[in-house]
Parts: C-alpha cells; sequence; structure tokens
C-alpha cells in the first residue's frame, strides 16, 4: 500500500508545487487548508522549504542549492543580503546573533526563519542572480557535491566540474527524475584525494584510470549505496563500472532510474538505494542497469587511485581543505574555517567584499562546512591572510577549531534530541583553552550529530558524537554517544561507538582524558585513527573516561520542550504565533 | 537588538555577560558582549570591547565602548582577573563546605 | 469518524489531522518485559515508525533506546493518546504504556 507522502506526490509534486506555493505566498499562511498541512509542507520540501519545529509554526528552513559548492562573484553577496533581511525571527542566537547562514555538509547554504509570504521576493533575488532552492530537499536528486575547487586545484587528474554542472542542469527540474522513492545523494570527484567524500553517497564517481585501444585514459569508476542514516551506515559499493567523462551523465541517469523503478515505496524506512544494493548485490545492480537502462556496453571498473586518499582519513597532507593552496592557472585558493559552518550576514557580506577585492569574488563552501576564496595572486596571498576578518575565519585555525562539524539541532530541527551547533562551540573553545595535542597533530575531527539521522557525517570523525539523553542525579538529561575511529581513504572505516549516553558537561573531561591516554601511549608518531585502530571496543571505552571540568552547559535539560531553547521564556506556550501576513 | 555594533559570532569572548550600566539619572541591570581581540596585521595593542544592549536603557543610545591595551596592560588586566577569581573561588568552595 | 494519522518528517512525528501532536526525545516509562530486562524501560524515543489506531486509542511503533541499560530496537505497539468527539488528547509523559493484547490495528506507516 503506497505511504501518504507518496499519494500526494502523485497528486502534486515538482514543478506544479510553485504556482501553489506563490498562492499561499500571496493569500497567507493560514490560507493552507488545515486538512493539507502535511501535504503541503511535505511538497515544499521540494522546493527546499522545510517546515522549522514545533514552536516555530510558520517559519522554514529555506536551502539554496548550490552544485558542487560553487558560488559565482556575486552570489555570496546574495546570499549574505537574504539572510540579512529574511533570516531572521522571534529567536535570536545566543552566540551568533540573528540573520545568518549556515553553510552544510552538502556544499549547500540554510537559512532559518523565512517566512512564507517572504518566499516570491527571495525566489526573484535568487534567480535573477542564478541560485536556486529546487530539490534541495525531497524525494530528488539532491545537491551534487565533489572536490569543491574542481577546475581549479592544481592537483585534480580530471575537470569534475563540467560534469557536475551538466548533471545538474540534465537532472534538476527533470520530471523523469523529480520523484524517487528517497533522496538521491550524488558526488563527483576529479582529485587523487578523496575530496568528494564519494563513499558516503548514493552514487559516487570517483577518478580511474582505462587503458582504451592501447591508451591510459582518465575517467570515472561507479560505487553505489552509500549513506550515513538511520544506524544503517553503508559505504557506496564498486558496481564494477568505469565511465569517460561524456558518459557519466547517461549512466547516472540509468541509475537513478534504476533507482526510481525498484526502490522501496512502501516503506519510507527501507527506501534509499543502499538498502537495495544490501538485497541484491553489486552484481545485479550492474547486470540491470546493463541490461535495462544504457544501451552501450559498460567498461569494467578501471585503475583507481584510493590508496593516495587523503581527505577525511586523519592522516596525510590534504585531510581537510582549510588553508593556502595551489591552483593550475597560478593563482591559489585559500579555505577559510568556518566553526560549525555558521556565519553572520554581516561577515557574509564582508567576506564577499573580500573575495571580490582580492580574488575573482567567487568562493566555494566546502563538505566540512567551511569555505573556500577562490583565484587569490600569488603576491595577495599574504594581505589577505593578514585581513582582520580571518581572525575568525581562519586559514590557520586551532585543530579543535577547524575539525568541528555540528548539524541544526535542537535549536530549528524536528529531529534532533539535542542541542548542537552551539555546543559545539562551547566545546571547541574549552578543548582549545584546554587539551595540548601532540606537535605532530594538527587537525582533530570531532562531528556532532543531533540524532541518528547524521547529518553532521558523524560516523566518519576521529571523535563521533551522536545525540541521546540519560539521567544525572534521577533527572533527564541531554547525553551523547561516543565514537571513535572513523574516517575516509582507500579503508574507510565507520566510527565505533564505544561509549554510550556521556552526560554532556562530561564530555570535554572525556576527550580530554582520551586525548591524554593517545599522546601517552602512542607508538611514535602514529595517527590517532591508527592508534584507536589496534584497540577493541573495551579498551576505548575506558579511555573514554567522562568527567565533569570546569566546562558548563547551560543545555542539559530538554531543548525539545522549549519554543526555542535560547529564548529567556523558552517554555512551548510562550512560543510565537506563526507569522501574520503582511 | 538589530543594529548592534559588536559583531556577535563562535569567537566573541563572552556572548552574554551581565553587565549594568550606571549613570547618574539611571542604573540598569543589563546584558551585554565582552570581547577580546587585537589587529591582525602587525598587532600592537590589544581591544577590550563592551556593548550593553542598549534597548534595556533609554538614556543610552546604541554604542560600543573599546580599551585600547598595551600588551603589559592587558597582562595587568588579566592577573588582576586570575587573582580575583581565584578569590571568589574559594569563597564559593569553602562556603558549600558541609562541615 | 477518520482521523488523520501520519508519522511525518523521517519519523520525527506523529501527525494527528494535520497537527503535530507527539515528538521524538520525549522519555517514556514503558513496561515491556521483551525490550528489556529492567522492570520499566526508560525509554528514549528516538524514531517513530509506524502510527495506527485501536478504538479510541492512537498507538505508534517506535524505535528508541532504553538509558539505564542501553537496550535498543523496535517497541511493540504503545498508546499515545485518545481521539474523543474527534479532539485528540495526548497522554501525559509520566503514563506508564504498555502493549495491548487486543487484535491487531489498522496501520499506516507515513
Amino acid at each position: 500500500m503506497p505511504t501518504d507522502v507518496e499519494r500526494w506526490k502523485s497528486e502534486v509534486y515538482g514543478q506544479e508545487i510553485r504556482e501553489h506555493l506563490f498562492e499561499f505566498a500571496e493569500e497567507g499562511y493560514d490560507t493552507i487548508p488545515e486538512d493539507e498541512r502535511d501535504a503541503w509542507f511535505e511538497r515544499f520540501k521540494w522546493w527546499g522549504l522545510y517546515h522549522q519545529r514545533n514552536g516555530q509554526e510558520g517559519y522554514f528552513m529555506m536551502r539554496i542549492g548550490t552544485p558542487n559548492g560553487v558560488m559565482k562573484p556575486g552570489q555570496l553577496r546574495v546570499v549574505g543580503e537574504i539572510a540579512s533581511e529574511y533570516a531572521t525571527g522571534p529567536g535570536v542566537n545566543p552566540i551568533f546573533g540573528d540573520g545568518y547562514a549556515d553553510f552544510t555538509t552538502r556544499q549547500s547554504i540554510q537559512l532559518h526563519w523565512i517566512e512564507l509570504s517572504d518566499i516570491p521576493d527571495i525566489f526573484e533575488k535568487l534567480e535573477e542572480n542564478g541560485l536556486s532552492t529546487q530539490q534541495a530537499c525531497g524525494d530528488s536528486w539532491r545537491n551534487i557535491v565533489g572536490n569543491p575547487v574542481a577546475g581549479k586545484d592544481a592537483r585534480e587528474v580530471i575537470d569534475a566540474w563540467p560534469v557536475i554542472h551538466d548533471l545538474n542542469e540534465t537532472f534538476k527540474g527533470n520530471d523523469d527524475h523529480s520523484n524517487l522513492p528517497r533522496k538521491w545523494k550524488v558526488s563527483v570527484t576529479g582529485t587523487p584525494d578523496g575530496s568528494g567524500q564519494g563513499d558516503i553517497n548514493d552514487l559516487a564517481f570517483e577518478p580511474a584510470y582505462k587503458t582504451i585501444d592501447g591508451e591510459e585514459t582518465v575517467g570515472f569508476n561507479v560505487r553505489v549505496g552509500g549513506g550515513l542514516a538511520r544506524n544503517e551506515p553503508r559505504f557506496a559499493r564498486d558496481i564494477d563500472v568505469w565511465v569517460p567523462p561524456a558518459d557519466v551523465s547517461t549512466v547516472a541517469g540509468g541509475l537513478s532510474a534504476l533507482f526510481r523503478d525498484n526502490g522501496d515505496r512502501e516503506d519510507r524506512y527501507n527506501a534509499r538505494i543502499k538498502f537495495l544494493v544490501d538485497e541484491w548485490g553489486a552484481d545485479k545492480v550492474r547486470e540491470t542497469l546493463q541490461s535495462e537502462y544504457v544501451d552501450f556496453e559498460l567498461h569494467t571498473a578501471g585503475r583507481d587511485v584510493r590508496e593516495e586518499y587523503t581527505y577525511n582519513t586523519g592522516d596525510g597532507d590534504r585531510n581537510d581543505l582549510i588553508g593556502v593552496h595551489e591552483q593550475h592557472d597560478g593563482s591559489y585558493f585559500i579555505g577559510l574555517n568556518v566553526l560549525v559552518g555558521r556565519m553572520g550576514a554581516s561577515d557574509v557580506l564582508e567576506l564577499a567584499d573580500l573575495a571580490s577585492e582580492y580574488g575573482s569574488g567567487e568562493v566555494r563552501l566546502s563538505q566540512r562546512q567551511n569555505i573556500i576564496v577562490t583565484d587569490i595572486p600569488k603576491d595577495a596571498v599574504d594581505e589577505f591572510t593578514s585581513e582582520q576578518l580571518l581572525e575568525n575565519y581562519s586559514p590557520d585555525p586551532s585543530p579543535f577549531m577547524r575539525g568541528s562539524v555540528a548539524c541544526t539541532g535542537t535549536e530549528f530541527c524536528s529531529l534532533s534530541i539535542v542541542e548542537t551547533k552551539n555546543r559545539q562551540v562551547r566545546y571547541a573553545r574549552w578543548l582549545k583553552d584546554n587539551v595540548t595535542l601532540p606537535g605532530d597533530v594538527d587537525e582533530f575531527h570531532i562531528h556532532l550529530s543531533g540524532c541518528t539521522a547524521s547529518c553532521a557525517q558523524p560516523q566518519i570523525a576521529d571523535i563521533s558524537l551522536r545525540g541521546m539523553k540519560t539521567r544525572k542525579n534521577g533527572e533527564p538529561v541531554e547525553a551523547l554517544d561516543v565514537g571513535l575511529g572513523g574516517g575516509l581513504g582507500a579503508e574507510p572505516q565507520f566510527a565505533r561507538w564505544v561509549t554510550q549516553r556521556v552526560p554532556v558537561d562530561e564530555i570535554p573531561g572525556a576527550i580530554s582524558n582520551l586525548i591524554e591516554t593517545f599522546a601517552a601511549e602512542r607508538n611514535d608518531d602514529e595517527s590517532f585513527r591508527a592508534f584507536i585502530d589496534r584497540h577493541d571496543n573495551d579498551e576505548l571505552d575506558s579511555f573514554v573516561a567522562p568527567e565533569e571540568t570546569d566546562y558548563e552547559d547551560p543545555m542539559m535539560h530538554n531543548t525539545k520542550r522549549t519554543w526555542y531553547p535560547y529564548a529567556e521564556n523558552d517554555g512551548l506556550d510562550a512560543g510565537p504565533s506563526a507569522p501574520a501576513d503582511d | 537588538m538589530s543594529d548592534r555594533l559588536l559583531r556577535v559570532n563562535a569567537y566573541t569572548t563572552l556572548d552574554l555577560a551581565d553587565v549594568r550600566a550606571r549613570g547618574h539619572d539611571f542604573d540598569v541591570n543589563t546584558l551585554g558582549v565582552v570581547n577580546v581581540t587585537a589587529p591582525r596585521k602587525n598587532p600592537d595593542h590589544v581591544t577590550l570591547q563592551v556593548e550593553i544592549d542598549h534597548t534595556t536603557v533609554e538614556m543610552l543610545p546604541a554604542h560600543a565602548d573599546e580599551v585600547t591595551l598595551s600588551a603589559s596592560e592587558a597582562r595587568t588586566i588579566a592577573d588582576d582577573l586570575h587573582s580575583y577569581a581565584d578569590r571568589v573561588e574559594n569563597a564559593q568552595s569553602s562556603g558549600s563546605d558541609d562541615a | 469518524m477518520t482521523v488523520r494519522l501520519r508519522v511525518l518528517d523521517d519519523g520525527a512525528w506523529i501527525s494527528v489531522n494535520d497537527r503535530r501532536e507527539v515528538s521524538v526525545s520525549e522519555l517514556w516509562r514503558v513496561e515491556a518485559t521483551d525490550f528489556c530486562s529492567c522492570d520499566l524501560v526508560d525509554f528514549v524515543v528516538e524514531n517513530f515508525q509506524t502510527v495506527g489506531v485501536n478504538g479510541q486509542t492512537i498507538e505508534v511503533i517506535v524505535y528508541g533506546q532504553c538509558i539505564a541499560c542501553g537496550a535498543t530496537g523496535e517497541t511493540e505497539w504503545l498508546p499515545v493518546g485518545r481521539v474523543i468527539d474527534g479532539e485528540f488528547a495526548v497522554f501525559d509523559e509520566s503514563t506508564v504504556r504498555r502493549t495491548r493484547e487486543s487484535r491487531k490495528p489498522e496501520t499506516n506507516s507515513g
């Protein structure tokens, strides 16, 4: 029996929704018929609009999808202006103020407190400037990711940007692929460092070499069925296919159609393609793709370069893209750390100006919630990196600041169990002030996710933290499960969840104790990941010794039982009413 | 507070401090931001910044107060802050002893 | 009288007549000897799987964890509230919930 969501999608979905959306925007939020609210809110997701949590009814999170995180000159300024004018609401964040933009782990942008009545103006401004929210959420092609500096990175072996651009043009808004059983996440990488994080996507194209007619050509190997959510993490499986760049679109479309036709539409929890790959195996996926969805003979997999992967591996020289790096045209791209991905609107505007002044005005967003300014001439690098703004968005940040990733959390998200972004800021500050890493360790990744949806990609970090609850002195408090030893690379591994339900105020002490043990017992210059790897779960559990310290956590109570965790009167009955039509 | 002067972000030293704004004609307990920073390029001074939520104090327009400190002045303040912090902590812990 | 029941937003909510009524992250007291060996499961609601109706009672199957002993999994049908004269009344947080032995309710998982 099809789910309600399937029924709603078959009635009105895709492009059609826009007309209705604009009508509701004109006439007012309360003209959405009461018995159709669920249906419309589900449909609005196709246009990147996600209804905020309870207590914040009538306000939407808006996601702007920027393929590969590429923001052309002028676009960052537009986002800053929209954030400044529209992304403000009844709740003010004590650390970040009001009016800010969130850079996400899929290289997109999220703005909060957006009112329905402002949507037509916002969409007009976005679209005038080449930006879109289309399909940023919902059951279709999500924002395509990869190495953010595709097309410029001196290390690339193939330019993935035209491929990504072409995929975006072909499949966004394509009626044949706009109603899939679930979300569809695609990654294309052109550098031999793994920076597109293909392994955790539904569909991944990673660089590989194939000898064709005696000549070695670079193209892409194809992997299918990665994903982190809901306690069922999977790495994408090798389906033994290599494609030249010209065929990426056909094969991607073939696999999207295969998913469309064969994914589970009865049970949304079984719908991602990772479960289909589990059920069929990689061989059957390949056979079906070959016989029913493409009309040419697929090559077998080529020689990959996974042995060279360094991104998010816990080792190697390019574990992330922060800092000063060469472009192949002789200028530089500079990765700046945006702590937990959140930047105030006035900072966004200032950075947009600096990017224009020093570079071309272009910036790129990374999967670690950071921002990269491209096209900085060699002789301008020193001056650019001395700019005062970079004090807070540094190309040379402390390891704990640098490695912090956090999802949206109970501030706005219905699914989350705990507070996240502000908490990770507090953790990073405390760790920076109180914990010393061994001198040769200049990166340490801590990912904080509010629940098992895993939007902060917790399973692939040095320390993974995932929202939970526990009791302290009989009272329920927010807690975190602790996972260790996750990372990508030639042999990707998911974190092992070694310690459960640590009260949130004891986490800094736990991390401090763990790092102390690491420093004392590591073999020579063994990486943290390697150190974790050679210990079993019980040993690791003993290293994670939760402890109260001078770290104080103001959000130990149930932040879900507020209309906004940081409001002075935060009771659910003190919340705002849905915004009036004005 | 939309006409804030000091930028509040993840690096602000104290995002939410208790501040008393006191004048001859007013005396208000309110909230404020306290930040310590230094120029990124050739730093030759430390800046201590305070901005209150002026919307709670009618008499005062939006403003931020910024104190320019030499390195040694900054340390003098830091030392004083440390020693008073010790004093407060000692009083709190002996005050909460059961005996 | 039909009541519209749904699991919404990837399991974050139970929606009754297009209103969000029951949320994840709550702590429930559950009597379920097959879930774990605790007398009462100190259950954190992580994700709703299915919602159904059994007479006047709205029931759910939910994935979660006992925060006392760490056992994880899906529960059997647990009550969340009642519909009386078309109005939904949610059960208080302190209610001890247990699965009814009665007939399997009609289901709707989204």
